[in-house]
């Protein structure tokens, strides 16, 4: 039996990120007052408080600065992906500030801290999910 | 000080299947508490519980029915999970020292081990801050937490093996404590052969699921409540500053709540790290144990592991940390065995669940009793809650 993968919720403040996805675009959230970057995107910026988020195209690529391997599956749906690395990344363009939590294309290995990466896509139920890919190690696709 | 101590503490067996409601195993913790304190179940009148995404503890209004309270000045039933072990502690202080309540239980039960809760990851549509996690397969505190970890490792140098000294200490304490779930000792072979489960995470380096209740009596210390406090709370804190898809910049990535709140814990209770004998610190996996540990100045950086290591850790080193096993050996009840461990190392005649028979013998075959200590630490997950008892004057 194949279990169906979760399927992020967009609500009024993570929408436009979700759609940009599904045009095969990252995007970040910063503060159209002060300029501070955010993540994950909300309404106010946590410095000055101004309710004014804008949206910036990102090139896509960051590097590692945590990750984790599942050797099991906890959620059914990710099986056929075991073992399976989630990883942290600092994304290049945002001052360091937004960090996103994403997959590692699975089969991909060597990944480790300070790992180059670049961000991919994948279809899930509908939509578009931001993974990663190795840039400067043998299996990437990059 | 915050004028309030710990008058009473109380446990059920730790086990893989109880045959009891939570309710009931909670009703027998704050009986068992309460009569530790020398009170009647009527001298309680203020309950806080608390759990973790899916209420499992019974709610306080099932506890007024079941120990027949005639006043409930207090209630309080939070989702903070582990974090709030500490928090729990720090609202009852604060709750008997305002005189809005004399005598509060907090207690948790659960019978996580044979009857599960149903996470709401269950559902297949994330929403909220779910939908940065469940979408890429984080559905567990191992890869909530584990990347932290994983980051402290890679500053240091380090790696799983440096977690297996902390896990086999732990074990050592659990052989120790006749509540304990887990006593059979383990060594750093069986460590390093142990399944990995999420990776820096071995199947050894995991906490326990047991089914259990724990109770502690809060009271005024003054003597107020009609109890003596066993211990005294000098100084109690409890409130998350971390979130895990929270940006951070790169530098110290691994730096929990711990490294902000326990430099105020000190201050407020009038001391330094170095002056602490005995430290109960959150332990849901061993990296972030060794983290608390450290950022709770209990250790250089990077430098915990080689402090376990070197036995500066154990029963008979500078600071004795984890003295009942933790979540890693005794098991799980959300921090309140950490909170029951510092009470029981401090109170008069000390620990009275290992093998000693009649006065402690500081034979570490059968004692746990740290030797004479006067301060103990605890915290909950992350450091986002932490309290220090001192022994009763």
């Amino acid at each position: 039996m194949k279990f169906p993968k979760p399927v992020p919720q967009p609500d009024v403040d993570t929408a436009p990120f979700w759609s940009a996805c599904g045009r095969g675009a990252l995007i970040g959230q910063r503060c159209g007052a002060c300029g501070l970057w955010r993540w994950p995107p909300r309404s106010h910026c946590p410095s000055c408080h101004a309710a004014s988020p804008v949206w910036e195209s990102l090139a896509g690529t960051g590097t590692i600065v945590a990750l984790v391997t599942f050797h099991r599956a906890f959620d059914p749906s990710f099986l056929d992906d075991i073992p399976l690395t989630v990883i942290h990344a600092v994304l290049d363009g945002t001052d360091e500030q937004m960090v996103l939590q994403a997959d590692l294309r699975p089969g991909e290995t060597g990944a480790r801290i300070g790992s180059r990466l670049r961000v991919v896509f994948d279809a899930v139920n509908g939509m578009r999910v931001p993974a990663f890919t190795l840039l400067d190690s043998k299996g990437s696709n990059s | 000080m915050t004028g309030a101590g710990i008058s009473g503490v109380g446990w059920t067996p730790i086990t893989k299947n109880s045959h009891r409601t939570p309710v009931g195993l909670a009703t027998d913790a704050a009986l068992l508490a309460i009569a530790d304190a020398g009170l009647e179940p009527t001298d309680i009148d203020g309950l806080i519980t608390y759990f973790w995404a899916v209420r499992d503890t019974p709610g306080p209004v099932e506890m007024v029915a079941s120990l027949g309270l005639t006043r409930c000045n207090l209630s309080l039933c939070d989702s903070g999970g582990g974090a709030w072990a500490g928090t729990s502690i720090a609202v009852a202080a604060a709750a008997v020292s305002a005189g809005l309540c004399r005598n509060v239980l907090v207690y948790r039960a659960a019978n996580s081990r044979s009857e599960p809760v149903m996470l709401p990851t269950a559902d297949k549509w994330p929403s909220g801050t779910r939908q940065w996690s469940e979408p890429f397969g984080d559905s567990h505190a191992a890869s909530l937490f584990g990347p932290y970890v994983s980051a402290y490792l890679d500053a240091h140098g380090l790696d799983n093996s440096d977690f297996a000294p902390l896990a086999v200490q732990q074990r050592a304490h659990a052989v120790l404590n006749t509540k304990a779930l887990m006593r059979r000792p383990m060594t750093i072979e069986e460590h390093q052969a142990s399944k990995w489960i999420v990776s820096p995470f071995r199947l050894l380096d995991c906490s326990i699921w047991n089914d259990g209740g724990m109770a502690v009596v809060v009271s005024a210390a003054d003597g107020s409540s009609g109890a003596k406090p066993l211990v005294t709370i000098r100084a109690a804190l409890g409130g998350s500053l971390a979130a895990p898809v929270l940006a951070r910049t790169r530098s110290r990535y691994w730096d929990l709540n711990a490294a902000t709140l326990a430099p105020e814990l000190y201050r407020r209770a009038g001391i330094t790290a170095s002056d602490i004998d005995v430290a109960e610190l959150y332990d849901p996996f061993t990296g972030m144990a060794l983290l608390h540990i450290e950022q709770f100045g209990l250790a250089d950086d990077g430098q915990a592991p080689a402090a376990v290591r070197e036995g500066e850790l154990g029963l008979d080193g500078r600071v004795a940390v984890n003295t009942h096993g933790g979540h890693l050996s005794e098991g799980n009840v959300g921090g309140l065995g950490h909170v029951i461990e510092a009470v029981q190392q401090l109170r008069e005649g000390g620990v009275r669940d290992d093998l000693c028979v009649g006065d402690h013998s500081y034979d570490r075959s059968t004692c746990r009793q740290v030797r004479d200590p006067e301060l103990a630490v605890m915290c909950g997950e992350s450091g986002d809650s932490g309290v220090v008892f001192g022994r009763a004057s």
